[in-house]
């Protein structure tokens, strides 16, 4: 069946104008929502915002340290080259000062005290501490040399009761506290019985010592003090 | 039933500028070539303020234009599937409202403007939804059996059989000796 005639008719329905007035206003309102169109500059302006935002919250977590090991040393270099300082992945360097030559690497000063539980001493030791934390605050440069000195005079009694054959210096040098006590913290430090005598705090101890058997009784560490004496005496 | 050859839209117009990027689009353009065509399709449509809808179809295609990627063939496709999607939500709203009118079909578009072919909009008033669809959107809006098949998601063999039905059935309803009843 042929249906030209009918569709001539059904496209001529749609080929016929708009009323004027009705397509001037649809005109005009599309050229409004055309031009309220968001152009390449507000995305432009978004994406850059983004960004800058993305470099302000890195840049902070770096500065805090926050940021994965990796990623750390990478903005601790990239940044270093643009003068910020910021922390690398690695943390702070640790002090092996006071540590134990047995070869054992301590993360951190709370690891070697729990490693060496027995030792009295071993909280004032440095070793395992942050190097800077010492070396920034002023005067206590100093410090480190004073609270070094405790773990001489334990050095003269570190060969006494526990490793008497350890090191054969030990015995007698309750003398040599302050010189040889330095070079000697170093190296007997290895003996771990040394540390365990740690209370008995040679400076104050040896004044107290002779005084305390009749004077002070309640005080328990020169009675100790006093054993101990007694035990030098019989070796 | 004719076929168009190539570089002629089935209308027997000549082709215009095929290949578009978004940006050498202008929804204005866009208006004026295919705002006659929206229009009919509203008016066979039942809508009832035809030219209302018309604007909100086209203040959506100027919002959205620059996003339509092909030819000339897509972006009228495209233009016809919101034009469809209103008509959808105007059926929608207007059953929620339950304020239809249901009289005859107008006749005149607005004061002054040409008449419409009232006996041919009569007898598309006849046709189910899914003939009268499928006729206005091929022969009205000049759209091709695949491009019809895509905006009423169906398969080209249905629209074809849709479309044979329905021009019967126009012709039987436009024939002088037609019955008042299809």
């Amino acid at each position: 069946m042929d249906h030209d005639p009918l569709i001539d008719r059904l496209r001529d329905l749609g080929q016929r104008p708009v009323d004027p007035s009705t397509a001037s206003a649809h005109l005009t309102a599309i050229a409004g929502v055309s031009r309220r169109r968001p152009g390449v500059g507000a995305r432009a302006k978004i994406g850059a915002a983004f960004f800058a935002g993305l470099l302000v919250g890195g840049t902070g977590l770096a500065s805090a340290g926050a940021l994965p090991g990796s990623v750390q040393d990478a903005a601790h270099t990239t940044l270093s080259q643009v003068g910020v300082n910021v922390p690398d992945g690695h943390g702070p360097t640790r002090s092996t000062v006071g540590c134990p030559p047995d070869g054992v690497k301590y993360m951190n000063h709370g690891q070697y005290v729990r490693t060496h539980k027995n030792d009295p001493n071993a909280g004032a030791s440095q070793c395992g501490k942050p190097v800077q934390a010492g070396a920034e605050t002023p005067g206590v440069g100093e410090a480190p040399e004073p609270t070094e000195a405790p773990e001489a005079p334990e050095a003269p009694d570190q060969g006494k009761p526990a490793n008497p054959g350890a090191n054969g210096k030990g015995h007698g040098n309750g003398k040599a506290k302050g010189q040889d006590g330095q070079g000697q913290g170093e190296q007997g430090n290895a003996t771990t019985p040394g540390p365990t005598e740690a209370p008995t705090v040679a400076p104050k101890a040896t004044p107290v010592a002779p005084t305390s058997p009749s004077t002070t009784s309640t005080t328990k560490p020169p009675t100790t003090t006093s054993s101990s004496t007694t035990s030098t005496t019989t070796h | 039933m004719a076929f168009a050859p190539p570089g002629l839209t089935a209308a027997g117009r000549p082709a215009e500028a095929r290949i578009m990027g978004p940006a050498d689009r202008d929804a204005g353009e866009v208006y004026r070539r295919l705002a006659p065509s929206v229009l009919a399709y509203l008016r066979a449509q039942r809508v009832a303020d035809p030219e209302d809808v018309l604007g909100e179809v086209f203040v959506h295609v100027a919002r959205d234009l620059h996003r339509v990627r092909g030819d000339d063939d897509a972006v009228r496709r495209w233009v016809f599937t919101v034009a469809r999607h209103r008509v959808v939500d105007e059926a929608r709203r207007r059953s929620r409202r339950a304020a239809v009118v249901p009289g005859p079909v107008p006749d005149v578009a607005a004061e002054g403007a040409e008449p419409f072919d009232a006996v041919l909009l009569q007898a598309l008033n006849g046709l189910t939804p899914d003939q009268r669809e499928v006729v206005v959107l091929r022969f009205v809006a000049d759209l091709s059996l695949a491009n019809v098949a895509r905006i009423t998601h169906r398969r080209v063999g249905a629209v074809k059989a849709l479309q044979q039905r329905a021009l019967t059935n126009l012709e039987r309803a436009v024939s002088p000796e037609a019955s008042p009843t299809l």
